[in-house]
């Protein structure tokens, strides 16, 4: 019985070759390996693999495995763990551990393709998924000169380095995982490519989702996706919660079909075969009531079968005989050997010499993975002797652990071994005293240290994982500080607040004093930072982050820190609708930013600034803000504020601008800039931007009353928004896909998308709700439900900040009133108050609205039209929009309530073409969103 | 000239540092001040545990919402833990709907409410 032997399985080979034909035809599959611990799911998938690559000459496999101590606290570790194989030169004995030395040799012959394709379509990876200086060094400077691409490659891995020193550089999700794909996709047109993800309950959320997003785009590919987990822990959820695998399966299923084998569901008549399959994989002379036992012992479970025929051979109880026949000795005593798999472990590690069993004892502190130069470390040894021990010994004598190859983390190299089965590292580690596993946690920690020297963001979350289980807490939290900005920068927002959450419980725990405070600022403000991306910037979780944090500033007498948590405090209070607090931080970090000549502070401080003024119905101050950002907006320079803060300063305070044009009484040229918008976002590239984008054009659509339009824009921004993820504004899209629905006859759905639309915007903490809920009673005014409207309405009057729309939401007001008879002086007072309110707002546009209902209004009461000649002359001030609806409007009631002498004359000129509503032409791209 | 909805919130003080919001009538816009009042009356008794009681609610509408939202960050800054029952089954999904229960944990019962609260309030045996 040889090691790696493999035996029978063949229904589940069969399977997994079914998928793997249907890949090489061009249909990409994805397949799930799933079945308890020892079951064998890594066994049959390597076994797969090399009968593959025995058939096929082309087929190549990357591997990635899941990390069970920090798996879920590092994020993409098994999609990095397989980039790296395909795109690192790897020595066959390195990766022997892995698949097997002929896939390394395949990798080597398709390692500068795989580089070129990376830096081509996936160039957001290069220091992200592998550092650029591994690249660099594994093709070696002359291929890359050679194949012309090497300046780009470089400029790549330098760019990647400087933006490595900044930690608020975030990568987006969304863009890491279309990346991603279209690498694979693209090297699997030249390459069929097993993509195998190993251990997935241990994964990482972004990397389920990344699994997902990779097992939805498979058609025309030759990509076959093989997971493998362990359904007993996915049952057991994560955090209290479903565990996230669950729905990833659950929705592949639904597209793919079933694709789980589930090794735990095999027929005992397999189970059967299976011990005998390997009981006669060698010359044995062992009969039936032996096979019985074996398997009554066993119950056919991988792991325990092999285990336990290795154990009978140690102990002697299966000799051979002179023939080299197996056979039983007298001494087989089945009542005496272990029942559970742990057990047999259990004898096997006592039967080890003391060193390699200390030597084993440290590697299982680190982990199912295990650097050799660590223990080296750690036992105080030579690296060399280690590395020989842990080959030689360890792994060819004892078959405990395996090579896994080199691995390059930041510029330290590391040899990486793995326990063979995972069972050994848990009875190992479960065997230490609770004094000694915070010991070696404690020396693994400060060997990590020393081997990485300063440079330890690699390896943050182990160091963090480390310090913690020794009770060193100060280090532990900077380390969880460390991690958590750099799952920032990949966008594993969710992973970052778990890392900075635990280092402020850990902070907690120091003393006090100015050097604690200095960390717990750091880790808040990195913190709000990751809540903020994660639940928008209105909600409470981020606002108590900052809160904290900016009591923190206080305390340390306001380091570099402060400018930007005051910046953040100023996008809440925005949010929040709390105006004129925003107006005062944003005017301080103005200050600040000026003093310290910093551009980006400057441009985002006017636009908190501009927002502000613009909801305060400040127009000329708003516009001189908003104004200042275009003038000083630079998409060369400023583009990564996009990914900074979330949305893109350009395409907002252009948007805004474009929405006090059409205030202002311009809209002809607030759709001018509208488009510019749209532009804008899509050079940008940026979903947040693009989705932003889409909302404001609906939103002018629905000013000038195109509803069609209107309802278009607000679909494409509810697909952008669903798509990336943006809570906020998906309640923004579903009150106008609402409002638009309403309007074009089916009020009760646009009431019901309203209705939820607007629970969801006022959940996610968010003020700024006064056009939304006059939405909300216009909807009921076209559904004739005058109470209700009324009480939607009387809401939007409740007194705020925010006084922009109050004109508009005066004239629905009486227009609700007027639905029923007797109430036309209280309606006449409002529609009075709404136009001069619009007049002294300068809001030309909503004032014209206002006199035009409150002319109808006075002419249908038959008396002489008061406001007819303020009408006229308000008309008269537009230069242009002369076709749009509201302009329509009020021509025609002048032209009906005026003598033909004194009728106003369309502005138009003749010869310029009438504005059109526009229909919506989605692009290709649109419609796949 | 406009109706404004009526809402009432009483104050029950509990033991353990828990004060009860009994809130009655309609949750908009309009209950701003009588919550407000009745959430700082809580905060002066120095309650560490705020349940909200829905059973008398007749109306929420989305501003109520919002109104819940500020209660939870006013309380967040003070670190007081907010919580709610008797709820109605349409309210209880408007709160999944938002994932407000995630910041609220919601009870059937004040009864169910107070007992879990009363179990936070006790030191951890060791």
């Amino acid at each position: 019985m040889q090691k790696h032997a493999f035996v029978a399985r063949e229904h589940e080979l069969a399977e997994l070759n079914r998928c793997l034909d249907r890949t090489l035809s061009g249909a990409g599959q994805v397949c799930f390996v799933s079945g308890q611990a020892g079951t064998g799911k890594t066994a049959l998938v390597r076994h797969f693999v090399q009968r593959a690559q025995a058939q096929y000459p082309d087929v190549v496999v990357a591997q990635g495995t899941c990390n069970a101590q920090i798996g879920a606290g590092d994020p993409y570790l098994p999609f990095r763990e397989a980039l790296t194989m395909l795109t690192v030169e790897m020595t066959a004995q390195q990766a022997a551990g892995k698949i097997s030395p002929e896939n390394t040799n395949r990798l080597r012959t398709v390692l500068v393709r795989s580089v070129q394709v990376l830096v081509e379509v996936a160039p957001e990876l290069v220091g992200l998924f592998v550092p650029g200086a591994s690249l660099v060094g594994a093709l070696g400077e002359a291929v890359a000169k050679k194949v012309g691409w090497m300046d780009r490659l470089d400029e790549l891995a330098e760019q990647k380095a400087k933006v490595g020193a900044m930690t608020d550089v975030v990568a987006e999700q969304s863009r890491i995982f279309e990346q991603y794909t279209a690498f694979v996709r693209q090297l699997s047109n030249e390459i069929p490519l097993i993509l195998f993800l190993d251990d997935l309950q241990w994964a990482d959320s972004p990397s389920l989702n990344l699994f997902f997003h990779l097992g939805r785009h498979l058609e025309n590919s030759r990509i076959l996706l093989l997971g493998a987990f362990r359904p007993d822990d996915v049952a057991l959820g994560r955090r209290g919660e479903r565990h996230p695998l669950e729905p990833v399966v659950n929705e592949l299923t639904r597209y793919h079909g079933d694709v789980t084998i589930d090794l735990d569901a095999i027929p005992e008549e397999a189970s059967r075969a299976f011990v005998a399959t390997l009981l006669d994989s060698e010359s044995n002379c062992l009969d039936d009531p032996f096979r019985e036992s074996l398997y009554h012992q066993t119950g056919g479970h991988a792991l325990f079968t092999v285990e336990l025929l290795q154990t009978l051979k140690e102990r002697g109880d299966l000799v051979q005989n002179d023939a080299g026949c197996w056979v039983e000795s007298t001494t087989l005593d089945w009542s005496t050997l272990p029942s559970r798999v742990e057990g047999v472990i259990e004898e096997r590690i006592a039967r080890l010499p003391r060193e390699l069993r200390e030597m084993l004892e440290v590697a299982s502190v680190q982990g199912e993975e295990f650097n050799a130069e660590v223990v080296a470390r750690v036992q105080n040894m030579a690296e060399r002797e280690a590395i020989w021990l842990l080959s030689r010994d360890l792994q060819r004598r004892h078959r405990l652990v395996s090579a896994s190859g080199l691995v390059q983390l930041g510029r330290v190299r590391l040899s990486r071994y793995h326990f063979d089965h995972n069972l050994f590292q848990h009875y190992l580690y479960g065997s230490l005293a609770e004094a000694e596993r915070v010991y070696l946690h404690r020396d693994i920690g400060q060997a990590l240290e020393d081997l990485f020297a300063g440079k330890t963001e690699p390896v943050a979350a182990r160091l963090a994982h480390h310090f913690e289980q020794a009770g060193v807490p100060a280090k532990a939290a900077a380390y969880r500080l460390q991690a958590g900005n750099l799952a920032r920068r990949v966008s594993a927002h969710r992973e970052a607040a778990d890392h900075l959450t635990r280092g402020l419980e850990l902070a907690a725990n120091l003393e006090s004093g100015p050097e604690r405070m200095q960390l717990e600022l750091d880790l808040q403000v990195s913190l709000g930072k990751a809540l903020l991306a994660l639940y928008g910037y209105a909600s409470p979780k981020v606002d108590r982050a900052f809160t904290c944090a900016r009591e923190l500033c206080r305390a340390l007498g306001d380091p570099p820190q402060l400018i930007q948590v005051l910046l953040a405090q100023g996008a809440f209070h925005l949010m929040r609708g709390d105006l004129k607090a925003a107006q005062k931080d944003a005017g301080q970090v103005l200050g600040l930013a000026q003093q310290a000549g910093d551009s980006r502070l400057i441009l985002t401080s006017h636009l908190i600034s501009g927002a502000a003024a613009l909801y305060l119905a400040e127009y000329d101050e708003a516009r001189e803000h908003l104004e200042n950002v275009v003038a000083l907006y630079d998409p060369s320079q400023h583009r990564d504020l996009a990914h900074q803060q979330g949305q893109d300063p350009g395409v907002q305070a252009l948007a805004f601008l474009s929405r006090i044009r059409w205030l202002q009484g311009y809209p002809e040229q607030a759709l001018a800039e509208c488009a510019k918008v749209d532009t804008l976002s899509r050079e940008l590239d940026h979903p947040y931007s693009s989705t932003v984008a889409a909302l404001h054009a609906s939103t002018l659509r629905a000013w000038v009353r195109w509803w069609p339009a209107c309802q278009d824009h607000a679909q494409r921004a509810l697909g952008l928004a669903r798509h990336g993820g943006f809570e906020m504004r998906i309640a923004n899209a579903m009150v106008l896909h609402g409002i638009a629905t309403a309007h074009q006859g089916d009020t009760g759905q646009g009431l019901d998308e309203l209705t939820e639309g607007l629970f969801l915007w006022e959940a996610s903490g968010a003020g700024l709700v006064a056009f939304g809920r006059a939405c909300l009673a216009e909807a009921h005014w076209l559904a004739r439900n005058q109470k209700k409207g009324l009480r939607a309405s009387n809401e939007s009057l409740y007194p705020s900040e925010e006084v922009w729309w109050l004109p508009e939401q005066y004239r629905l007001h009486a227009e609700l009133l007027l639905q029923a008879p007797g109430a036309e002086s209280e309606a006449e007072v409002l529609l009075r108050r709404a136009a001069d309110l619009a007049r002294d707002q300068k809001a030309r546009s909503l004032e014209l609205r206002a006199l035009t209902s409150l002319v109808r209004l006075q002419s249908q009461q038959k008396q002489k039209p008061g406001e007819l000649d303020r009408l006229a002359a308000c008309y008269q001030q537009f230069t242009e929009g002369f076709d749009l609806p509201d302009l329509r409007d009020a021509r025609s009631l002048l032209e009906e309530l005026r003598p033909p002498s004194n009728r106003p004359p369309s502005s138009r000129p003749q010869s310029a073409p009438a504005l059109r509503e526009e229909s919506l032409v989605a692009t290709q791209e649109e419609a796949n969103v | 000239m406009f109706q404004r909805p009526t809402a009432k919130v009483n104050v029950r003080q509990a033991s353990g540092g828990t004060c009860i919001l009994d809130i009655e009538g309609e949750l908009t816009a309009f209950a701003e001040d009588a919550l407000m009042a009745a959430y700082n009356q809580a905060c002066n008794a120095g309650s560490h545990n705020i349940i909200l009681n829905f059973e008398s609610l007749e109306y929420m509408s989305s501003s109520g919402i919002g109104l819940l939202v500020t209660l939870l960050i006013r309380a967040q800054r003070r670190q007081q833990r907010l919580m709610a029952c008797g709820l109605s089954d349409h309210y209880q999904h408007i709160l999944e709907l938002t994932r407000l229960n995630e910041a609220i944990a919601m009870y059937p019962t004040e009864e169910q409410a107070l007992g879990m609260a009363r179990a936070l309030a006790q030191p951890v045996s060791s």
